[in-house]
């Protein structure tokens, strides 16, 4: 913002409107070229495509068959595949957990750190405690729920959130965080928005994106004891309810919630001194139909959204440097591991 | 954004503005959002918050999309090299 012009960016239309207002305008630079400047070689490499994830995935799963295998959990409005990277040497099992990442999609951190995990726990699936696990259960993870959204995140608008639904009005796209179905649709407020060009757009209804169906049906079928739902950014560990400022009823839930948010913050900040600050979700602000609600809500499992480096703005906000991805990633491993241990 | 005198900054987030909020600040009462100039003039317009603009989009995509880690155990050449 200057004294005599703003800097900012407009569609076609848009620049065509703010002419026929009697405004002067002048194009300064182009998206393409934009982001030639800043998606540079080295973020774009170092952080996954929807492409890269799968080849990844595949390779853990065919490293290791006895224990990894790779399933599509569905397709996505583009027809992209949804991916879930089964680790477990049972085929029967009660005893399950899901990791997932990217429902928005500018938050690629939130890819890594679940992948990252799948990893360890597939090179490591011949130590004690991980073996462990896998003979007793599985641990499922999904890092990339929106990859439509993650694609056009990494080629054409930096800080999209949303998936690409068209919408009625001719926008695009809704928050895959609002589309879950318990207390679906029963905000509308800015962080819980009923219009469609609004960056928390709920949707027309609950689970109308394959996205969200993909998650639905995979924990419905699968009936897990538990799910971390990374994101970033703030540092938070943030547990249900975010639809209402009341905390959830069981005191024994929300005991077991809590302990267990509380000790991750204390192994996260034991491996590089972070702080993740444990919180009911809607201390943050007010959602309805996120992710967590609906599985805390409809199955009753500890459920916890885990919102990952840097802390601020200030730090680069969604944007996270490379260099980041290994030290987000330590960190939250022993949180992981805790969560595992007590849980599955 | 923060709130005006006596007013405060959850009737504001409750309220159906279409803001993209980033972060909600250490102070509770602060709020960082994304929003474009149509959404800035009604809040002004309504006096509905303090604000204080921090960036344009291009500059904050172009300032953090070059800038090297700067968190703890962010890995670079120069630690690279310390550690060997």
């Amino acid at each position: 913002m200057k004294a005599d012009h703003v800097v900012l960016r407009a569609a076609e239309e848009q620049a065509l409107r703010l002419r026929q207002m009697g405004y002067t305008t002048e194009d300064v630079v182009g998206t393409e070229d934009h982001l030639a400047m800043f998606a540079t070689t080295e973020a774009i490499a170092a952080y996954h495509s929807a492409e890269t994830l799968e080849q990844d995935l595949r390779q853990l799963a065919e490293s290791k068959p006895e224990i990894a295998e790779l399933r599509e959990i569905g397709r996505s409005l583009e027809d992209r595949p949804i991916w879930a990277l089964r680790i477990g040497e049972r085929q029967v099992s009660e005893h399950k957990l899901l990791f997932m990442g990217c429902h928005h999609a500018r938050e690629w951190v939130s890819v890594e750190v679940p992948y990252l995990l799948a990893e360890h726990l597939v090179n490591n699936a011949g130590q004690p405690h991980v073996r462990q696990w896998l003979q007793r259960g599985e641990i499922w993870v999904s890092p990339i729920v929106n990859p439509d959204g993650h694609e056009f995140s990494r080629t054409q608008d930096r800080l999209w959130r949303k998936n690409r639904r068209t919408n009625i009005d001719g926008s695009i796209g809704l928050d895959p965080n609002r589309n879950y179905g318990y207390m679906w649709g029963t905000l509308n407020i800015s962080t819980s928005s009923h219009v469609p060009s609004d960056p928390t757009y709920v949707g027309p209804r609950a689970f109308s994106e394959p996205e969200t169906q993909a998650v639905r049906n995979l924990v419905a079928s699968e009936l897990f004891r538990g799910i971390i739902t990374y994101h970033s950014f703030s540092q938070l560990i943030l547990y249900p309810w975010g639809y209402t400022s009341q905390p959830i009823p069981d005191a024994s839930d929300l005991s077991t919630m809590t302990k267990l948010a509380k000790r991750m913050q204390q192994l996260i900040r034991g491996v590089h001194g972070m702080t993740y600050t444990p919180q009911q979700s809607s201390q943050l602000y007010l959602t309805a139909g996120d992710t967590t609600d609906w599985t805390y809500g409809e199955y009753g499992i500890p459920s916890f959204t885990i919102e990952l480096r840097p802390d601020s703005v200030e730090h680069g906000g969604f944007i996270l440097s490379p260099e980041q991805i290994e030290p987000t990633f330590e960190e939250n491993l022993p949180a992981a591991m805790e969560f595992i241990k007590r849980i599955l | 954004m923060t709130p005006l005198q006596g007013d405060d900054i959850e009737r504001l987030l409750q309220m159906p503005l279409g803001l993209d909020v980033w972060e909600r600040g250490r102070d509770p009462d602060v709020v960082i959002a994304a929003a474009n100039e149509s959404q800035i003039s009604e809040l002004e317009r309504r006096r509905l918050a303090h604000l204080e603009r921090l960036y344009t989009v291009e500059e904050f995509v172009s300032e953090f999309g070059s800038r090297p880690g700067d968190q703890p155990g962010a890995r670079n050449a120069e630690e690279s090299d310390e550690e060997e």
